[in-house]
Parts: C-alpha cells; sequence; structure tokens
C-alpha cells in the first residue's frame, strides 16, 4: 500500500454553515463536528437540507454563510477537484466511455499515478467491493447493484480522508440495498476513513450509524448515537421519524418532571430534556405491555381496535382514553390473548416513557 | 392499408418529384456531345477527363475541399466550446447570445453576402482563402451549435461533478467526461459544418476571384456562361461525394446505438 | 374546473429544490464568458458587422436621409420586384402546402419502416448540393429538356419554362418541401387517433372528422412549416438567378443587380431592409396567431375521453 495514499480520516467541523436560495433557506445554521473515522448519517425527508450540506462540504456549492472545516482547517477557498474528498451518488454515475478498471484508475490517473502502480490500487479496490477480475468490463454490461460497487471503490481507491455518500442505496430495490448496507458497514470497519452518508430511510441510518444527524427544514434537529436518538429522542419530529410511536397527552408540573398527568390520572415517565408544561409523553411499540383489564393504578385502560400479523410479531393498533390511536408490538414469549374488541390494560416501565414538548 | 393506395400514389408521385431530378445529371455526364441536350445520343467519359484534367474544375474542387476541412474544425471547436459555455450555468443574457450565433443561419444569404463583400473589400480579403474561411465560419458556427447543444441537453451533469471529486480540473473534467459523452453530437455538428461550407454558393460568389473560386461558384458561372457537360460530371461527382457521407454517418451512428 | 387547474398551476412549490443549480456562483462565471466569448467575437465581427454595415447605407448612401426608401415606393421596377416576390414566396408556399400535406399524413400513419423510408426521401434533396439541384432543373426545363422530350414523345407542345417564373416556382417548391414536411409530420404524429375515432362514433363521416378535427389539430405544424417555407423563400438568390427571367427579378436577385450593376449601395440596402422587415413581420405575426390558436388547441388534443 503507497504511504502517499494511505491518509489518515479527518475531521469535519461545520460552523454556522447556511445556503439560501433567493428568499429561502436550504441550510440554516448548521453546527456540527464529526469526529475522524465514524460513521455519521443526515438523516432527514427530502428538501430538508442534507443533501445540499453535503454539497457544501464536497464544495459543489458555495456556502452564503460559515464554514466547512476539515482537520481544523477552513475548506471554503478550496475548490472541489483539490479537496481529495470521495463521493459516490444516487446515479452511479460511471463513466460509460471508459471501461470498469479505467473508471476506478481515473483519480489515480488525475493524481499522476504510474500504470502498474494504478492496476494494483484499482485490483484492490475492486477486492474490497468483491468484484474481482472486472477491470475489463463495461459499465453498461453491469447490473445496478455492480455498477454502485464500481462507484463506491472508485472513491475508496485513492484513500480519501472522507467518504462522502448521497442516498447511494435509493435506486436498488429492498433486497440489494440490505445486502449493500451491510458490506459498506463491513468496509468502513476495514478502511476506517470517515463516512459522511444521506438518506430518508430511518432504517438505514439506524442499522449504519456511529451517530445521525436529523434535518428537519435546512436545521438539524438532534445529533446522537442510534440508540440515543431512538429511545431518548428530543422532540416530535425526530420520535416520529425513527420509526413508530405511541403518544400520550397531557400536562407536566415543574414540581414533579417525573410524571404526566393526563386527566385526573398520574402515570410514571422519565424526562430527560426537562420538559414542563404542555407535554408528551413517547412510548415505542416494544416497550408497552397489554395485560387484561384489571387495577389500573399506574397503567391506562385502553381497547384494542385492529391487529396485523406480520410472522414473528404482531401488532395491536389500540384506542387511548383520550380517542387517539397507539400501536404495540408484541413479540412471541409475551403474547397476550387479547384480541380486536377487548379492553385492556396498557402498562410500560417509567424509564421507557420519554417525555417530548408538543408542537 | 389497402384503403390506402390512392394515397400512396399521390405520395410516390410527390417523392418521384423530390427525387428525380436530381438524378437526371447523372446520365448527363456521360454525354459525348458538347451540349446539354438530353437525353444523351451518344456515351463517353471525356468530361469526367475534362473536369480532373481541366486546371480550374480541379482548382475550384481542392479549394471547395480544403476550405470545408478548415471550416469544420473552425467553427465545430468554435460552436462547441460555445454551446457548452451557454449550457453550463445560467449566464445572463443566454437567450439572447443563442440567437446572435444562430442568427446567420436565418439572414437571408445575399445579404450577408453583400455585407461581407464590402467590408473585405475596405480590409483586402476579397478572393483570399482567409476571407473565405471567416464567412465561412461565421455561417457554419449555427450549425455546429444546433446537434451539440441537443447532445449537451441529454448529458448529465452529474458526471462532472463525480469527476471533479475524483481530482480532475475543469479542463480534464471538459476532456475526459464531458466531450466523449458528446461526441456523437460533435461529429454531427462537424458534419454539417463541412456540408455548408462545401455547398455554399450565394457568399462565395460575391467573395470569389478569378484566381480563387470553389467548386459551386465555378458551377453557378458555368452556367451562366458556357454551358458545359463538365458540369453534368462534378454534380455527379458532388451527389456520389454527399451521399457516401451521409451512408457513412448513419452506419455509423447505427453501430453505435446497437452497441448500446 | 378550470380555475381549481389555475390555482394548482400557480400554487407555489412547497419544498425547497435541494438540487437546485446553484445561480450565485460566482466562481464559475467567468470560465463560461471564456468559452462563449470567442464564438460571440467571431460572429459579431464577421456577420453582425458587415450586414449592419451594409443595411445602414441605406440610410447613408448616397449622402444621409431617407432618399432610397423614397426610390424604393416610388419606382416602379422597385414595387414590381416586391410584389412578384411575395407572390412567388406565397406561391411556393401554397403549393407545398397542398403538395407536402398528403406527404405527411402519410408518414405520420405508416409504419417504422415506410417512415423511415419517406423521411430518407423527403431528406435526400437537402443533403445534395443546390446548384447540382438548381443545375438539374435547367436540363429538365430547357427548351430541348427532359421535359418537352416527354412531352413532344407524347404529341404534347412544347412548355417554355426556362428563364421564367413559373419556372423559378417549379424548381422552389422542389428544394423548400423538406422545411413544409418535416414540421408538418412532426406535428401529425402527436395528434391523438383516438379523437378521430371519438369524432365517428358521435356521428362524423371519415371526411367530416378529418377536416373538423384533424386539420385544425394539425394547424400548429401547418403555420410551422408555412413560416419556415415563405421566409426562406424570400431569401432564394440561386435557384431565381439560373431559372428565371432578367425582367421578372426578385428581390434577392434585385439586390445583386443594385449593388453589382448598378452600384446603387443604397438601394440595394433599402431592398436588404424590405426583406428582413417582411421576414420579421411575418414571423411576429405567426408567433401571435400561434400563442393565440396553439394554447387552446394543446388544450383541446389532451382532451381525457
Amino acid at each position: 500500500m503507497s504511504d502517499k495514499l494511505a491518509l489518515a480520516p479527518a475531521s469535519i467541523g461545520l460552523q454556522r454553515l447556511t445556503k439560501q436560495y433567493g428568499s429561502t433557506a436550504a441550510v440554516r445554521d448548521v453546527d456540527l463536528d464529526i469526529r475522524a473515522g465514524e460513521f455519521m448519517t443526515f438523516l432527514g425527508p427530502s428538501g430538508s437540507g442534507k443533501t445540499t450540506t453535503l454539497n457544501m462540504i464536497a464544495g459543489f456549492v458555495e456556502p452564503t454563510n460559515g464554514d466547512v472545516l476539515v482537520d481544523g482547517r477552513s475548506v471554503r477557498a478550496v475548490p472541489t477537484h483539490k479537496r481529495g474528498m470521495g463521493m459516490v451518488f444516487q446515479g452511479y454515475t460511471l463513466f460509460p466511455h471508459l471501461s470498469v478498471g479505467d473508471n476506478v484508475g481515473f483519480p489515480l490517473k488525475q493524481r499522476g499515478i504510474a500504470k502498474k502502480k494504478r492496476r494494483q490500487l484499482v485490483q484492490e479496490a475492486l477486492g474490497t467491493v468483491e468484484l474481482d477480475g472486472f477491470e475489463d468490463r463495461s459499465p453498461r454490461e453491469l447490473s445496478g447493484g455492480q455498477q454502485q460497487r464500481v462507484s463506491l471503490a472508485r472513491a475508496i481507491v485513492y484513500r480519501p480522508p472522507v467518504l462522502l455518500m448521497d442516498e447511494p442505496l435509493g435506486a436498488l430495490d429492498k433486497r440489494l440495498r440490505d445486502a449493500l448496507q451491510e458490506e459498506i458497514r463491513a468496509i468502513h470497519r476495514q478502511i476506517g476513513t470517515t463516512f459522511i452518508y444521506v438518506t430518508h430511510d430511518q432504517e438505514e441510518a439506524l442499522s449504519l450509524s456511529d451517530r445521525i444527524a436529523v434535518y428537519k427544514d435546512g436545521r438539524i434537529e438532534q445529533v446522537g448515537t442510534p440508540s440515543d436518538l431512538y429511545d431518548r429522542p428530543a422532540t416530535l419530529f425526530v420520535a416520529r421519524f425513527l420509526g413508530e410511536s405511541t403518544l400520550l397527552r397531557g400536562e407536566v408540573d415543574a414540581s414533579d418532571l417525573s410524571a404526566l398527568r393526563i386527566g385526573s390520572r398520574r402515570i410514571p415517565v422519565t424526562n430527560p430534556n426537562k420538559v414542563s408544561g404542555a407535554a408528551i409523553a413517547m412510548i415505542r411499540p416494544e416497550r408497552l405491555r397489554l395485560l387484561p383489564p384489571g387495577d389500573a393504578t399506574g397503567a391506562l385502560e385502553v381497547r384494542v381496535l385492529n391487529e396485523i400479523y406480520l410472522g414473528h410479531v404482531r401488532k395491536l393498533a389500540i384506542s387511548l382514553p383520550d380517542g387517539t390511536t397507539g400501536v404495540v408490538r408484541e413479540s412471541p414469549g409475551l403474547t397476550s390473548t387479547l384480541a380486536p374488541g377487548d379492553s385492556a390494560r396498557l402498562a410500560w416501565d417509567a424509564a421507557d416513557a420519554v417525555v417530548l414538548p408538543t408542537e | 392499408m389497402t384503403r390506402r393506395w390512392p394515397l400512396w400514389v399521390v405520395v410516390g408521385v410527390i417523392a418521384a418529384w423530390l427525387v428525380a431530378p436530381t438524378l437526371v445529371v447523372v446520365p448527363l455526364s456521360f454525354t459525348g456531345a458538347r451540349s446539354l441536350s438530353f437525353p444523351p445520343q451518344e456515351w463517353s467519359l471525356r468530361w469526367y477527363e475534362n473536369f480532373f484534367e481541366n486546371g480550374k474544375w480541379l482548382a475550384s474542387l481542392l479549394n471547395s475541399l480544403q476550405l470545408a476541412l478548415i471550416v469544420s474544425v473552425a467553427a465545430t471547436v468554435l460552436g462547441t466550446l460555445a454551446a457548452y459555455g451557454l449550457s453550463r450555468h445560467r449566464v445572463r443574457g443566454a437567450g439572447a447570445t443563442n440567437a446572435l450565433l444562430l442568427a446567420p443561419m436565418l439572414v437571408p444569404s445575399v445579404v450577408f453576402g453583400v455585407g461581407t463583400y464590402a467590408l473585405f473589400l475596405k480590409l483586402h480579403l476579397v478572393g483570399t482563402f482567409a476571407g473565405f474561411a471567416a464567412a465561412h465560419t461565421a455561417l457554419a458556427i449555427p450549425f455546429v451549435m444546433i446537434p451539440v447543444s441537443s447532445a449537451l441537453v441529454t448529458f448529465d451533469s452529474t458526471m462532472e461533478r463525480a469527476a471533479r471529486v475524483c481530482g480532475a480540473g475543469t479542463a480534464a473534467t471538459f476532456w475526459s467526461v464531458t466531450l466523449p459523452a458528446i461526441a456523437p453530437g460533435v461529429l454531427a455538428g462537424a458534419m454539417f459544418a463541412f456540408v455548408t461550407s462545401f455547398d455554399e454558393v450565394v457568399v462565395s460568389i460575391f467573395l470569389s476571384s478569378p484566381y480563387l473560386e470553389t467548386l459551386p461558384v465555378r458551377m453557378f458561372n458555368s452556367l451562366e456562361r458556357e454551358v458545359d457537360p463538365t458540369l453534368a460530371a462534378a454534380a455527379t461527382l458532388i451527389i456520389c461525394f454527399t451521399t457516401a457521407l451521409i451512408a457513412i454517418g448513419l452506419t455509423a451512428s447505427s453501430r453505435r446505438s446497437r452497441v448500446r | 374546473m378550470s380555475d381549481t387547474l389555475q390555482r394548482i398551476r400557480e400554487a407555489p412549490a412547497v419544498e425547497t429544490p435541494e438540487r437546485m443549480p446553484d445561480t450565485g456562483s460566482r466562481r464559475r462565471d467567468p470560465l463560461s464568458l471564456l468559452l462563449i466569448g470567442p464564438a460571440v467575437l467571431f460572429v459579431l465581427v464577421f456577420f453582425v458587422y458587415p450586414v449592419a454595415s451594409f443595411i445602414s447605407k441605406a440610410f447613408t448612401f448616397p449622402e444621409w436621409g431617407t432618399q432610397n426608401f423614397a426610390w424604393l415606393f416610388s419606382d416602379s421596377t422597385a414595387i414590381d420586384v416586391l410584389v412578384r416576390t411575395l407572390c412567388v414566396a406565397g406561391g411556393v408556399t401554397l403549393i407545398t402546402l397542398v403538395l407536402g400535406y398528403p406527404y405527411a399524413y402519410l408518414m405520420s400513419v405508416s409504419g417504422p419502416r415506410a417512415r423511415a423510408v419517406l423521411t430518407l426521401l423527403v431528406l435526400l434533396p437537402f443533403w445534395t448540393s443546390l446548384m447540382v439541384r438548381t443545375f438539374a432543373w435547367v436540363v429538365i426545363l430547357q427548351d430541348n429538356g427532359v421535359l418537352n422530350s416527354g412531352l413532344n414523345s407524347l404529341g404534347l407542345p412544347s412548355a417554355h419554362l426556362l428563364r421564367t417564373t413559373p419556372g423559378v416556382l417549379i424548381g422552389m417548391c422542389q428544394v423548400l418541401m423538406p422545411f413544409m414536411v418535416l414540421p408538418l409530420s412532426a406535428t401529425m404524429r402527436t395528434i391523438d387517433r383516438r379523437l378521430i375515432q371519438a369524432g365517428q362514433i358521435l356521428g362524423a363521416s371519415p371526411r367530416e372528422a378529418f377536416w373538423r378535427i384533424f386539420v385544425p389539430l394539425s394547424l400548429p405544424g401547418i403555420l410551422a412549416g408555412t413560416l419556415m417555407v415563405f421566409i426562406l423563400s424570400l431569401g432564394f438568390y440561386i435557384t431565381p438567378a439560373i431559372l428565371g427571367s432578367p425582367k421578372q427579378e426578385l428581390l434577392p436577385n434585385a439586390l445583386y443587380t443594385q449593388i453589382s450593376e448598378l452600384l446603387q449601395w443604397g438601394h440595394g440596402a433599402a431592398l436588404a431592409i424590405a426583406l428582413l422587415l417582411t421576414a420579421g413581420v411575418v414571423l411576429a405575426l405567426s408567433m401571435a396567431v400561434s400563442k393565440k390558436f396553439g394554447a387552446r388547441i394543446s388544450d383541446a388534443s389532451r382532451l381525457e375521453l
């Protein structure tokens, strides 16, 4: 392996990053520190600013305000082709007039690496993405999954300190996506570069990332590890985006932050965000327990509306006292014998009920 | 289809009227007589001999070929770069610039010819190769811009971004990624530019001198003065040449699309 | 219903476009100018300047003033030329429309192979040099030419067509046919056949369906083709020069005569302005007409039945 190329993973700093298009702000005041070597995912709905942020890191788009730092140094004035980052696009974007080998070797040629060395590095890169021997094929002959892997090989062949990925699996079917996700994770472990990944698919984000930044309307709502965001979301938007939930609306007294008042009842909750006043308790479906009717202290009386059989689990839609609907997931072993129409009790551990501010 | 046969007959007649007249010149080029009387009573190859041995005819052919080649290169370079520049960003005044660069195609060539003649008289460019090249290139630029712009419209510019991320600067990106992708459009433009210059009559009439004539000008003068069947030989040669060019162009483009 | 559509059309986009082009980038603009500059400069110097300086002679030769235009509107020869040119252009347009319409119709209803053949036939004259085609017409139309040999062998008298205006018409029509046929067939191919079928179910005979449904829907193509042929035929020089009579000149030829034989640059320039203005007026008129009718037609042809 050439020492000239094995660059150490870099940290990325985003400082007050803003991009305005006319009167609309695509990205507003984004502050983020991405650590060297970590797998960071920008997650959010389309139009939330995550791709624009990525494009500013790559240098395709000039920020209206703010700065992008690589290892502490500003790169705002550095043009794209000098930033030395790697990028994988959604549409593969392989050069159709070049063979697979020439595609992967393209960045090496730009850096003036000798032909023999190039061939070796291309071979290694193709090996990493499990496409050994594909050097002489034409991109047109490859399937979507193979093209994306070539695209990945081309992005890592020169060992960039940062690898950017813009919804690379969006155009593939589910099975292929799952398989490639595992490969991407394995490659990250293997080469250790800083990965910045953009997606709108929360399952993808949860399974791949070290940390996730959730985007909404051009801003980052919350940054944290997958379990941080899933179990302890800071806002209703993050909670909803990352999975299903049951929402209980009520009030929290400033004097007792660990309880939510719904009508006359007090239910135990956990309140890491220290919310008081009108609030919502969010519980994930797999943390709820359905019990047959009985003593309802510390629990809620509900009625089962519907059940959906998913093979390994059963999802039950329940109607809450205030009329809204909740979701419960039951796995085998804990299956109750409740059916649609039955009354039941809903119970949970206080630690699993997170208080969120209302919107 | 059988219901439509009267329509086919009518269309057949029209098609014949479109194509047949041109073919009249072919048998005429083999006439043994000195006049253009048709049909020829005797047959001979003397007019072809005359074409290739007569200094003036041969010179005009060579002039036309040389000129067309140079114009093709110049117009293709200028037109391709301009079309590329216009496609990249919302340049202010792009619409007006586009209209300007297409104008030579739309203005009647007499007006252009007279104007150019007047200007070149002052610049002593009448009857010079450079003058011809300049005028023809201006005429040919729109014919390059149209196919190249069309190719650029379907070109996915994300590929340019991919090249830049890989470390290619602007020139390297254009040369190694964009140009190969729009190559069919560029080649089509080059071919149109060639034919435009090779066929150009009106402006060339104004710019010609007894010492520098292009083939179409020579044909025009020949028609006005001496009626000579060498004209028919020249015409037949042109028909063969342009048909061959198009046949090559068509097979090349269909072969490319088959590979895809 | 239409104002619901209007409201939908006018509603602003809700989401911020993430992949909008970077219109504010100042870094790349100088490069675009560098790319476009040479071509623009070239066209300005070698095309715009000569044309403009020639045209300006209408006001400056032999001295400042509008005397050339006074001549244009009073001299009987000049007026004849103007009228004749308009008539010939109109005639060519009409003939190519009448002949081209069935040709284009057949192209649009044929299968791909037949259509390819028909397209090739229409484009073939395109590729053959103008000189070759004009020369061919000389051979055909001359007094002892192909046409007359044919007529004589059938016992018909000879037709004197060379060096006449009808001869010019015939030659120009053949050359300009592609410019009428191609826009026509392009538009015809977009017409939904089911509209004709709908008309027939509603009681229209095939003939009525054709005239009252198909033809109006082909109007954009007719406008485009007519416009192109008319404007192009205003500027024809070679064909009238070779096939036409010197006593019945068309505009471009009169222009040449004024300049090269009479050295009347001012008169020539005035004629040039007349030519350009006529073309411009026709262009503007047809754009106005197509805007007015085009909208209605494209809405109608998208009828969901």
